[in-house]
């Protein structure tokens, strides 16, 4: 069998995450959804928005499908949760070799079809849904997860992390109880690691600094450097080459981010090649304790919440003492100063506590992306400068239409 | 829909096309065209009308002409005239091609042609076919159509003749239907097999993006990639032609299943997923004057009122815009009151309605901005109104109303959808959901059809009953409505709708085991309350059929019949749902002997107050 992950018409929506990385490789649960299919052993195809096909070529190989052949191929919706349980779950349902197609919030979650010649290169993330619903099935009852906004990476990630982490612990040697290590993993010895709430999990590579406190479930991932004194708690996700310091607490961090001073960051979301200034620290939690509402989309939506700290897209920076309020959304490549209350467009200097809010132009982007890259023995790349040039065109209508509600 | 037919062999082809186009009259009657091929000249004879009307006609015909197309056509884009009916040409009148289908971007083509200095004489969308294909002529026509198919978003069946190429006829299809008639020394072209029993049964069915290049003995299929495609050919049985009824015994019933076509093509080059919203041509409302508007009329009459109600529902739930509904002829005579800034929206399948029309004229006259929703193009509500949503469900011709209903939900469900993003008050996600729920409701409809015979068995059981009710709640309660009109129009059988709350105020002393209850109960937030309410009447002896979602259990225990409608957001489940219940309507007036298409007392369009 084979499996193709798709991107739906509402991958896109999920921005500002998914507007630099396809929604199969969000980090989550110690994984994200092609990797979890790939150590289940399955060759996957894809289908991803059109822009991000050579972008992602390289992380996520894109196996090719011999469309000639009738063969058996289970869909899954790429903004589906990796969590290996619910996934196995689909995975026994072929087991029946009848066709099957689950739909959650009116989107297709996941199909099922033994015997179906399907040429990958005919759709895209707007057709494939409906090819799938034409075809002969049964439905199932079964509501599944699906990550319909940004803030359910926060919610799925707290929920379903350590039964998650129980599987992917395998190939990991164990270091001491349930603290389980990659290879060449420096752990100093006045680092404690607290696996009383969970598992803790190290990748290859990485070192833990002196006086560190490690509060599972954890999942760091490979060649990160955690600094001294830092507090990592509770369902954290660090994917590979960051830098972490200060409090961070059920928060995601995707590769190649910086957040090597003091601050709290808790609850939130953080995009690969983000610099977080010292001092810099988000809220996730109101003052009256309430549900928290995000504006997206120019809408009030509750989140039922009550702990959600922030979103920040990839190539953001904060500056030092940066405070983010509740909820808040920062766009891709986008400067924040002092107190950010509203969320923050793409590609904009935000400094609106003093009353500056300008745009951040691309070739200044562009310029700070090779300094960024060189400084981790990165080439830029033709293909991550045209990243940033289609995504500062797609993220256009956000900078003009924000004006005192800031909204995506 | 329109019909096409074409012709190529060693026979005088006037007569043939004319009997084949009379065949076809059924897909479109309100202008018909012929083009023959005649000593190198394209002679052509074109008219608005019905084809069976139009006397003498044949006096017209060129004799000793053996190649021929001819087209009666259903306006979609542009009024039924003389002009507009097909065939259409190219600047030097080289090419003929008669279309069948919707060119969705003829607009921006036409305006591409226009400035290339392509002359265009018809307001229609096909007109830019023979324009395309005489902008790629250079030596062989047949690559010139496959460029131009190329450059078509769409749905298209065509046939065409060209004065370069005599004796030689091409087709092409897209989305519409087109078969080929394979004879003795001549070959036909035809949208369906109607038209060509009399010549022949032996018949190729063409499929997606593929051309066919005809001459009298032979002929040579290929796709758009240049590869030839060795087709079979079929035979086909008598038994299987019914005139203009696809072989179904009734046209009510041949509607009920050309729905997933008839909403393909209300909602066909009407999404826009860039923006998240719906685009409507014929409006002709400013943004400022759409955003001005704070209230809506809808006037209906029959299952067009049925249509309006679901209208209220969509226009105050997403778009927030209050609505009211009102019957076509109780509005005209209570002197209404029409506030300052309410559009009044006319929905009527015939568009020729008289109440509709003379409330329609009412409202104008109290100085409303007046829109219509109508099937007929050029019909007096589509001209006295001046703006207008067309349905584009091909003609109707069953008395009882299935597709045209169905169609004027999707309309409407664009109209309010147009709205709330234009006010804001839907997100852009939400935008996308509603887009893509449209597109998915073909292929759900044609997953409700494929059980067309549950509901046959259902009716089996069912039909002696002399009463029925039908409940409902929210989205759901007109679609009860709409069941028990169908019911009624079509078997004679007494039949009521209510909301299913409403059946503790009255209705349920009426509850007996001889009262059979059709409730409509797919999944919303307020499936809790219909089921409380269905309780009720189990508890009575009452016999339930429910219309229920698929995989959804929620009613088991309740139901005594079960039929299941694909998930879809409540909003578009209308939609949905009433497909069986226009087939329990139908497969008991069959039980019942009833004459379904031509129902006593009953005219199709009620052009009387």
């Amino acid at each position: 069998m084979q499996v193709i992950i798709f991107e739906d018409y509402l991958a896109a929506e999920l921005k500002p995450v998914t507007l630099t990385r396809p929604a199969l490789g969000v980090s989550m649960c110690g994984t994200n959804l092609y990797n979890l299919l790939k150590f289940k052993g399955f060759k996957i195809s894809y289908i991803v928005r059109q822009y991000l096909r050579d972008f992602c070529a390289e992380d996520f190989p894109n196996h090719l499908l011999n469309s000639k052949d009738k063969m058996g191929l289970l869909f899954i919706n790429a903004s589906f949760p990796p969590v290996n349980r619910i996934i196995q779950q689909i995975i026994d349902l072929t087991a029946k070799k009848k066709p099957f197609l689950a739909e959650s919030d009116s989107r297709v979650v996941c199909a099922f079809f033994p015997e179906i010649s399907f040429d990958l290169n005919k759709f895209d993330e707007r057709s494939l849904t409906n090819f799938l619903r034409e075809q002969e099935y049964e439905f199932l009852e079964e509501r599944f997860p699906l990550i319909n906004y940004p803030f359910d990476i926060i919610r799925y990630n707290k929920y379903y992390f350590q039964e998650n982490l129980q599987e992917l612990i395998k190939g990991f040697k164990e270091r001491e109880a349930d603290v389980f290590v990659g290879k060449n993993v420096q752990i100093h010895p006045t680092a404690c690691m607290d696996t009383e709430g969970g598992t803790i999990v190290v990748d290859d590579d990485t070192t833990i600094s002196p006086f560190v406190y490690i509060k599972g479930p954890v999942y760091i991932g490979k060649n990160c450097k955690i600094t001294e004194r830092a507090s990592i708690k509770d369902m954290c996700h660090i994917a590979a080459h960051c830098k972490v310091g200060g409090e961070v607490e059920c928060s995601i961090m995707e590769v190649f981010s910086n957040k090597q001073h003091h601050g709290f960051l808790g609850h939130s979301w953080v995009g690969s090649w983000v610099n977080m200034g010292a001092g810099t620290s988000s809220s996730d939690l109101k003052n009256t304790y309430g549900e928290i509402t995000i504006n997206y989309q120019g809408k009030k939506i509750p989140t039922g919440m009550q702990f959600l700290g922030c979103i920040i897209g990839d190539y953001s920076k904060t500056a030092i003492n940066t405070s983010i309020f509740t909820g808040k959304i920062i766009g891709a490549a986008s400067y924040a100063y002092g107190f950010v209350t509203t969320n923050v467009p793409s590609f904009c200097n935000y400094a609106r506590g003093f009353g500056q809010v300008t745009e951040h132009y691309l070739p200044a982007v562009v310029k700070t992306q090779e300094r960024m890259f060189a400084r981790r023995n990165v080439n830029q790349t033709r293909i991550h400068v045209k990243l940033l040039e289609d995504i500062y065109q797609m993220t256009r209508d956000e900078r003009i239409m924000s004006t005192d509600n800031l909204s995506f | 829909m329109c019909g096409i037919v074409g012709y190529t062999g060693f026979k005088d082809c006037a007569s043939i096309l004319l009997k084949g186009l009379k065949c076809l009259e059924y897909r479109g009657y309100d202008s018909w065209g012929f083009s023959f091929l005649k000593d190198e000249n394209l002679v052509t004879i074109k008219k608005a009308g019905k084809i069976s009307e139009a006397e003498e006609i044949v006096n017209d015909f060129p004799r000793k002409s053996f190649t021929g197309i001819a087209h009666t056509r259903w306006a979609t884009h542009g009024f039924p005239t003389d002009i507009n009916a097909h065939p259409h040409f190219d600047c030097r009148m080289k090419i003929a091609v008669v279309h069948n289908g919707i060119i969705e971007n003829y607009l921006e083509l036409k305006k591409e042609l226009q400035k290339e200095g392509h002359i265009f004489r018809s307001e229609t969308d096909t007109e830019v076919i023979p324009h395309l294909i005489e902008k790629y002529y250079q030596e062989d026509i047949l690559s010139a159509i496959r460029k131009a198919m190329l450059r078509l978003v769409g749905a298209f069946g065509l046939a065409i003749i060209s004065t370069d190429e005599p004796n030689i006829l091409y087709g092409a299809r897209r989305g519409s239907p087109l078969i080929v008639g394979v004879g003795d020394k001549e070959m036909f072209l035809s949208s369906d097999i109607n038209a060509l029993v009399t010549h022949t049964r032996k018949v190729i069915y063409l499929d997606e993006d593929e051309v066919v290049k005809l001459t009298p003995t032979s002929f040579e299929i290929s796709t758009l990639k240049e590869e030839k495609m060795q087709k079979e050919i079929h035979t086909i049985s008598l038994d299987a032609v019914s005139l203009g009824k696809g072989g179904l015994p009734h046209f009510m019933l041949k509607e009920i299943f050309e729905q997933p076509e008839s909403l393909h093509n209300a909602f066909r080059g009407r999404l826009d997923y860039g923006r998240a919203i719906s685009k409507l041509g014929g409006l002709e409302l400013t943004q400022s004057e759409m955003l001005s508007v704070r209230g809506i009329k809808l006037l209906g009459c029959g299952t067009s009122w049925h249509a309006a109600l679901i209208g209220k529902y969509l226009f105050e739930e997403l778009a927030r815009i209050p609505a009211e509904v009102d019957y076509s002829s109780e509005f005209r005579y209570r002197d209404p009151i029409l506030l300052p800034d309410t559009l009044v929206i006319a929905i009527s399948q015939s568009g020729e309605t008289a109440d509709t029309l003379a409330a329609m004229k009412e409202a104008k006259r109290k100085g409303a901005k007046v829109l219509g929703i109508c099937n007929v193009v050029g019909s007096s509500i589509a001209r006295e109104c001046g703006r207008g949503v067309y349905l584009h469900a091909g003609p109707e011709i069953g008395v009882a109303s299935t597709k045209a209903f169905t169609s004027q939900l999707v309309v409407l469900t664009l109209l309010a959808l147009l709205f709330a993003r234009m006010k804001g008050v839907m997100a852009r996600r939400e935008g996308l959901i509603a887009l893509n729920a449209i597109e998915a409701l073909p292929c759900l409809a044609k997953r409700v059809l494929k059980k067309a015979e549950k509901v046959e068995k259902i009716a089996d059981l069912f039909y002696r009953y002399p009463n029925f009710l039908y409940v409902g709640r929210g989205y759901q309660f007109p679609i009860a409505l709409e069941g028990a009109l169908k019911l009624k129009e079509i078997s004679y059988v007494h039949a009521e709708g209510i909301p299913a709350a409403e059946l503790k105020h009255g209705p349920i002393a009426l509850i007996d085991e001889n009262m059979p209850t059709v409730v409509l109960a797919t999944e919303s937030n307020i499936l809790d309350k219909v089921k409380s309410n269905v309780a009720e009447i189990k508890a009575r002896k009452g016999k339930i059929i429910s219309i229920v979602t698929e995989a959804s259990r929620e009613m088991d225990d309740l139901s005594d019949f079960k039929c299941s409608v694909p998930p879809t957001p409540h909003f578009l489940a209308p939609i949905l749902s009433v497909i069986p219940l226009q087939l329990l309507a139908y497969y008991i007036a069959t039980c019942l002997g009833c004459d379904v298409d031509k129902p006593r007392n009953l005219a199709k369009s009620v052009t009387v107050e």
